[in-house]
C-alpha cells in the first residue's frame, strides 16, 4: 500500500464519490439498474485508467531509484575492497623491505611478486590509475619488474645488487598507495607532486 | 642470436650513440635499463672464466620478463653487444664530459 501516490488515493477516494453520487442522480431521474450500472461503470473505468496509468509511472521510477542504490552500493563496496587492498600492499612493502634488511632475498621476492599482482589489479581500477597517472604507474611497474629480475638472479647468480635502489622503488609506492587510500577514505584534491 | 635481436642491438647502439634514448642505472651491479613506454631492455654483463658475458633481457610494460637472451664470447654478435656496453657505460658515467672538462683544465694551465 506504501507504494501508492497520494495522487491515486485521490482518485480512487474521488471516483467512488463521483461513481456514488452519479448513481444517486441517476436513480432519482429514474433510470434502469442496468443503464445506472453501465453509466457508474463507464466513469469508475475511466477512473480506473488513469489510476493505472498512474501506478505504472510509480512502479517504474521505483525500479529505475532501486537500480541506481544497488549500483551505487556497488561502486561503494568496490571502492572499499580497494581500501583494503591498498592497506594489504602497504603492509606487504613493510615486509619487503624487512626482508631485505635482513638479506632475506627469497622471501623479499615472494612478496614482492604478491604485491606486483595487487598492482596489476589495481591497474584495472579507473580510480586508482585515474589518480596515480598511467605513465607512474607503468613506471612502478616496470621498475618492480626489473627488481624481481634482479632479486632472482641474486638468488640464484648470486648477482650483487643495491638494495637501496628498491627501496627507493618501494618508499614510492608507499607514496602513491597511502596518498590514494587517503583520497580514497576523506576524498579532497589530487596529488600534490 | 636470433635476427630480431641484432637488429635490436644494432638500433639501440645507433640511438644510445645519438643520445635519443636515455639509460638508467639499476639495482643490479653492472646492469643498464632503458625503459621505453611499451616496456624496458635490461642489459647487463656477468664476469665468466673466459671473459664477460652479456645479458639481455625484455620486459613488458607490467614489468613480466618476456624474454631473455644471453651473449658470449662464442656468439658473433658478441663484439656489437660488447660495444652497445661500452657506449652505454660511457654516457650514464659521463665519461667522455669527465675526460673533456680534464683536458680544459689542463689546457688551461
Amino acid at each position: 500500500m506504501r507504494f501508492v501516490q497520494p495522487l491515486t488515493w485521490f482518485l480512487i477516494i474521488g471516483g467512488i464519490i463521483v461513481c456514488g453520487a452519479l448513481a444517486v442522480k441517476l436513480w432519482r431521474e429514474g433510470n434502469s439498474p442496468s443503464q445506472i450500472v453501465s453509466a457508474v461503470g463507464d466513469v469508475a473505468s475511466f477512473f480506473g485508467l488513469i489510476i493505472a496509468i498512474l501506478q505504472i509511472k510509480s512502479v517504474k521510477e521505483i525500479t529505475e531509484a532501486t537500480q541506481r542504490a544497488i549500483s551505487e552500493t556497488k561502486a561503494h563496496l568496490i571502492t572499499n575492497l580497494s581500501i583494503s587492498d591498498l592497506s594489504k600492499a602497504i603492509k606487504l612493502i613493510e615486509q619487503i623491505q624487512l626482508y631485505l634488511g635482513h638479506r632475506n632475498y627469497e622471501l623479499a621476492d615472494v612478496r614482492l611478486q604478491d604485491l606486483r599482482i595487487i598492482l596489476l589489479q589495481f591497474g584495472g581500477n579507473a580510480v586508482f590509475l585515474n589518480y596515480v597517472g598511467r605513465e607512474d604507474y607503468d613506471s612502478l611497474m616496470k621498475n618492480i619488474g626489473i627488481h624481481r629480475i634482479n632479486l632472482h638472479d641474486a638468488i640464484f647468480k648470486q648477482k650483487i645488487i643495491n638494495t637501496t635502489v628498491i627501496n627507493r622503488t618501494l618508499e614510492n609506492a608507499i607514496n602513491i598507495l597511502v596518498a590514494v587510500e587517503t583520497e580514497l577514505k576523506f576524498g579532497g584534491g589530487g596529488r600534490s607532486d | 642470436m636470433i635476427e630480431k635481436y641484432v637488429r635490436l642491438v644494432d638500433e639501440l647502439r645507433r640511438k644510445t650513440k645519438e643520445r635519443a634514448v636515455s639509460w638508467e642505472t639499476t639495482d643490479a651491479e653492472g646492469q643498464y635499463a632503458l625503459k621505453l613506454k611499451k616496456g624496458a631492455i635490461l642489459l647487463d654483463y656477468t664476469k665468466r672464466m673466459l671473459g664477460t658475458e652479456y645479458t639481455i633481457t625484455i620486459v613488458n610494460k607490467e614489468g613480466t620478463p618476456v624474454d631473455r637472451i644471453e651473449v658470449g664470447l662464442e656468439n658473433s654478435y658478441y663484439a656489437h653487444v660488447d660495444d652497445l656496453y661500452e657506449i652505454i657505460d660511457r654516457q650514464v658515467n659521463r665519461i667522455d664530459e669527465q675526460v673533456d672538462e680534464i683536458i680544459s683544465e689542463i689546457e688551461e694551465l
